[in-house]
């Protein structure tokens, strides 16, 4: 289409109003915050008494050597890895098997996307009640075929096998339903034609057909990994980050050092911690997902 | 390649039991929701119970219960609307327009999701405190809408792509501006994406735990909010906490049955290409 310069940009200014609106409402209530965060981490700061002064980089020194708020790194980590893990396992297998189903494929598709859509406290204790030791129906189960109840949450051995129950359970519906689309959206020649030159089943799966559906895998991974970082709900109705610190993750943390312990500066400090973390990794698996797309 | 029957029956029960381990919780759920007091932890559980409502009168009859329940609905509401509106014209202009950096302004959108809620949870308390926002609507609200509006932005993207450039073109050359053409041919024609980005967002605000709990007192109370009242005062009462389990993920049930085909597609935010 041919345009004047005069015309693009009276059309560009158009488009300009169309986006300003949604830009600056995020700036202003998301960004702002941040950057008072970062402001606050250099503050010795008490949620009863307010501002006791500009203290530098003490809060973080504090973090860094407080042997809790160090474990609370530790634990966010491995919960995050291995949540991702667990998921992007479970969801693209079920996409798989869904996959190949013909009749009554919609009912599969439904049942297993609504687990992500429910609320996060509901799922926590939902498992909470689940997996109660003395009358959780797991635990009944269990003990129905002669093994020993388990203490799952109350045990600091358990509780985390306890939160990734409960969050495979909800999360996998995510990876699941982007690897079902991207398997549904995908082209049949390639693998048409390398049935036709007898290819084995799993050379076709991990050859033509995974590679061919990654772009979306990562996709959803990346975002996986990102509300799995920051998760919050499902700690706090499910384990409320114990027994003791077991399941103690920053976002637990964070919490804790401002409302029961009453130190924002402390809290601030791991605030900023957190999300330079999240950003960093955000950023380098965005980096990857965008190379494995150019190769394309 | 042709699939052996047993390798179909494999499958297929693979993937019932897979449903079974899906639905089971829920159904634990609703079931304990129709016992009353003894029965909801009785040993051996009973695996099957009448329909009883008697539970969710009692619930929805307590005190405020309907206050958190408007609260929730409204919050929700606003929360989907006004990201709705906004979105729509920012994802169209990220899509359709000849702005310089648009992809900027559009990965600095998503961006503004990778920042943890818990690293904003103090300063926004302390802001929300000294403007009076605090256990008000407008405020959860606020805090929503930036939540959604990068998902929205982002969601409809794939939507709007799909739209074929040859009838925007068309209707420009029927003398139709740029903004008569957004909203009689381009929304029209994306009407389903909207829907599911609406139950998104819709979901997304009715389930917001962290910001409602910590930033309200007693006026805002939103509905999951009531889960963790329960655990706190008599963390025994499991066939109330089922009720209210019931009540609050009953909505979001309903709305993803209902647009899961284009809801599904949107969540890959673009990866998936027709």
């Amino acid at each position: 289409m041919n345009r004047s310069k005069k015309l693009t940009g009276r059309d560009n200014r158009l488009m300009y109003s169309f986006l300003m609106p949604s830009v600056v409402f995020v700036v202003i209530v998301s960004i702002i915050p941040l950057i008072y965060t970062f402001y606050l981490s250099f503050q010795n700061y008490s949620l009863l008494k307010g501002s006791a002064g500009f203290i530098g980089l003490k809060n973080y020194l504090m973090i860094f050597s407080d042997h809790n708020i160090r474990k609370s790194i530790l634990i966010t980590f491995e919960y995050t890895i291995s949540s991702v893990a667990l998921t992007a396992l479970v969801g693209v297998g079920l996409a798989v098997v869904v996959n190949k189903i013909q009749r009554g494929k919609a009912f599969f598709r439904v049942v297993f996307f609504v687990p992500m859509m429910l609320s996060g406290v509901v799922v926590g204790v939902l498992w909470r009640f689940l997996l109660n030791t003395d009358l959780g129906v797991i635990n009944y189960l269990i003990s129905a075929i002669g093994l020993s109840r388990v203490n799952w949450i109350g045990n600091a051995s358990t509780a985390m096998i306890s939160i990734l129950i409960a969050d495979t359970w909800q999360w996998s519906s995510y990876i699941f339903i982007n690897a079902l689309a991207g398997l549904e959206a995908m082209n049949m020649e390639p693998v048409e034609a390398a049935c036709v030159d007898g290819a084995s089943r799993s050379q076709l799966f991990f050859r033509i057909k995974l590679p061919a559906i990654m772009p979306v895998i990562l996709v959803s991974i990346v975002f996986r990994t990102i509300w799995a970082f920051r998760s919050f709900d499902i700690f706090y109705s499910l384990t409320s980050g114990g027994p003791g610190t077991a399941t103690t993750t920053m976002a637990i943390e964070i919490y804790r050092q401002a409302f029961n312990k009453y130190n924002i500066g402390i809290s601030s400090a791991l605030s900023v911690l957190m999300f330079i973390l999240l950003m960093l990794i955000s950023l380098f698996i965005l980096k990857r997902t965008m190379q494995e797309d150019k190769k394309e | 390649m042709k699939i052996k029957p047993w390798e179909k029956v494999v499958n297929y029960v693979i993937a019932v039991i897979a449903a079974i381990i899906a639905i089971f919780p829920l159904y634990w759920t609703l079931i304990t929701s129709f016992k009353n007091y003894k029965e909801a932890f009785a040993q051996p559980p009973t695996f099957i119970a009448v329909f009883n409502f008697s539970n969710y009168i009692s619930f929805l009859s307590q005190n405020k219960i309907l206050l958190y329940l408007k609260n929730s609905v409204v919050i929700a509401v606003f929360s989907t609307a006004i990201p709705l509106i906004l979105g729509l014209f920012a994802s169209y202009a990220v899509t359709r327009s000849a702005i310089r950096g648009k992809e900027g302004y559009s990965f600095f959108l998503l961006a503004s999701r990778f920042i943890p809620p818990a690293s904003t949870l103090i300063p926004t308390y302390l802001i929300f405190r000294s403007l009076n926002l605090y256990d008000t609507l407008f405020g959860l609200i606020l805090l929503n809408c930036a939540m959604n509006i990068p998902y929205v932005v982002w969601m409809m993207r794939g939507f709007i792509r799909d739209v074929p450039m040859s009838i925007e073109e068309s209707a420009w050359i029927d003398g139709a501006g740029r903004v008569k053409t957004f909203f009689s041919v381009v929304l029209p024609l994306c009407t389903p994406g909207i829907a599911a980005t609406a139950v998104l967002s819709f979901c997304f605000s009715w389930n917001e735990f962290m910001y409602a709990m910590n930033l309200t007192s007693s006026s805002a109370k939103t509905l999951p909010l009531t889960m963790m009242a329960y655990m706190q005062e008599s963390g025994n009462e499991w066939h109330m906490l089922a009720t209210a389990g019931i009540v609050i993920i009953l909505p979001t049930i309903v709305f993803t049955v209902l647009t899961h085909n284009n809801l599904g597609s949107g969540l890959s935010f673009g990866a998936v290409k027709e």
